[in-house]
């Protein structure tokens, strides 16, 4: 579904990606660990094609992105959804509004109770029926990445990427981002990939988990072999203990 | 004292090559934007919010502005002229120092201020917070979206507010004419008429011309460094105050160029 082989990108002159390989299978949930700028949202740039690699390549549902065009790639990108960390909504449309943007700026045929019947049902299913007509300001933290998600599948996407969903929530509203991420792979059974550092958000979601350092993935697996890996740096990681090879 | 030399001309030649390759940035941009115009008509509603936003939220200091610069203008042409005894021309002076120069420059500068600063930080701020990247994402342009209505709104709204101001101005004119210079509004306004009658008024109006270049050029500018902000709050901030600098610097020069221009074309 999902293919990136031997990926580098430099940033700024700092090498953030440094031969990445990564395959995910269709219909899983993958997700992605790794310490704050180890290069995991930029993972997620090139594969969304926000970003190009310097080198490698990046396939998608079986079509290589590096090289491609505009037009194909937005084509592409209409079968993605993404959900940022901050919901990324846009500040002057409510919720109802930003959650119908996709559609009304590429499905011009459709009729505005039609659109408002998606859009209602859209947040039917990450339960903010009652918050379509609030403005993005007067969001909780939570809410505003429901409606960013909500957002995301507005497309019927066949991708969902995640980029830290639980990051700045409380641990409750992080295990409600938990089920909803659950409930869109078993309900609509996209292809999920998520990046995170919240370890139990990950034990939780993951059908698998790959931990990226200095630009490559370095352990993959379940979340039982991750928890049970050998790997020093993971185990550090996932332990959370100041004292290690990543600290060292 | 060599290293520091060094770094010197290190620094110096960094900042020249940035200034090109946002130069260079500007005029893709625009060049980008003006290739959307198929979608004029899809975005009407947004290009009438951007005009109420830049246009009539403008009015109230574009107007004060224009009074004042009136008045400035009369009492100092029109202390050297009545030294002369041609008082009766002050009108005639505003009307076209204010057409001409200084309405189109004045409703510049306070666009690029209230305007310019505003649209850099709006999409600065967009673009720190994920929300370019939401649109792409989303398959939707961000020029297409953002910057293109921004552009078509000033464009129309930068000309009219330059009639306000020349308007204003020589009103403003008429008041100091009057009360400090000691001439009848009658004969103020006369002379104009007669001026407005007489003489090829292309030059005059070519002013308006140059209201939608500088709308262009404060849109371009301001949208290129908010579309390019990074680095939070700190470069948003950075965003705005060099989208402002840079929009004076492009009003100064090509006002320049358009005044010689102009005079070339239809001067006497």
């Amino acid at each position: 579904m999902i293919e990136l082989k031997d990926v580098y990108k430099t940033l700024d002159g700092r090498k953030i990606l440094q031969g990445l390989n990564l395959h995910i299978r269709e219909g899983e949930t993958y997700v992605i660990i790794g310490r704050s700028g180890t290069g995991k949202s930029v993972t997620l740039k090139n594969i969304i094609g926000l970003m190009k690699p310097d080198s490698g390549e990046v396939n998608i549902m079986g079509q290589c992105i590096n090289n491609m065009g505009k037009e194909e790639s937005y084509a592409l990108r209409q079968k993605m959804g993404v959900l940022f960390q901050s919901g990324a909504l846009i500040n002057w449309l409510n919720v109802e509004e930003n959650v119908a943007l996709p559609l009304v700026e590429h499905q011009r045929h459709l009729s505005k109770s039609e659109v408002q019947s998606i859009v209602q049902h859209k947040l039917e299913l990450v339960e903010l029926e009652h918050a379509g007509k609030r403005m993005p300001s007067e969001l909780s933290g939570g809410m505003k990445k429901r409606a960013g998600l909500a957002r995301a599948i507005v497309g019927n996407p066949k991708i969902i990427l995640y980029d830290e969903p639980t990051s700045g929530l409380d641990p409750v509203m992080s295990n409600q981002i938990n089920d909803l991420i659950i409930s869109m792979q078993e309900k609509l059974g996209v292809t999920s990939i998520c990046v995170t550092h919240d370890m139990s958000s990950a034990y939780r979601i993951a059908n698998r988990i790959g931990m990226i350092y200095e630009g490559q993935i370095i352990e993959e697996g379940t979340a039982d072999q991750i928890k049970n890996s050998q790997n020093p740096i993971v185990k550090q990681f996932i332990s959370g203990s100041t004292v290690g090879p990543l600290t060292q | 004292m060599i290293t520091s030399s060094k770094q010197y001309i290190g620094n110096t030649g960094r900042q020249i090559v940035e200034i090109f390759a946002n130069m260079g940035f500007i005029c893709r941009l625009f060049w980008a934007t003006m290739k959307c115009y198929k979608s004029l008509a899809f975005r009407g509603r947004v290009i009438l919010d951007q005009f109420f936003i830049c246009g009539i939220q403008s009015l109230p200091v574009t107007l004060i502005v224009g009074v004042f610069t009136g008045m400035i203008l009369a009492l100092q042409s029109g202390l050297i002229l009545k030294d002369y005894r041609l008082e009766n021309y002050i009108g005639v002076v505003i009307l076209l120092t204010m057409c001409k120069e200084a309405g189109p420059f004045m409703t510049a500068f306070i666009l690029a201020g209230r305007v310019g600063s505003a649209m850099a930080a709006e999409l600065g701020t967009m673009k720190v917070s994920e929300e370019i990247d939401a649109l792409e994402v989303m398959c939707i342009d961000p020029v297409e979206y953002l910057v293109f209505p921004r552009m078509v709104a000033l464009a129309i709204c930068a000309p009219i507010l330059i009639v306000y101001v020349n308007l204003l101005g020589v009103l403003g004119g008429a008041v100091v004419a009057k009360y400090q210079i000691g001439l009848e509004p009658v004969i103020y306004f006369k002379r104009i008429l007669i001026y407005m009658s007489t003489y090829n008024l292309t030059i005059v109006f070519a002013g308006l011309f140059k209201g939608i270049v500088f709308g262009f050029i404060i849109t371009s500018v301001s949208c290129a460094y908010g579309l390019r902000a990074r680095n939070g709050a700190e470069g948003v901030g950075e965003a705005a105050r060099q989208s402002v600098v840079y929009i004076f610097l492009l009003v100064l020069i090509s006002n320049y160029f358009m005044s010689a221009l102009i005079e070339r074309i239809f001067g006497s």
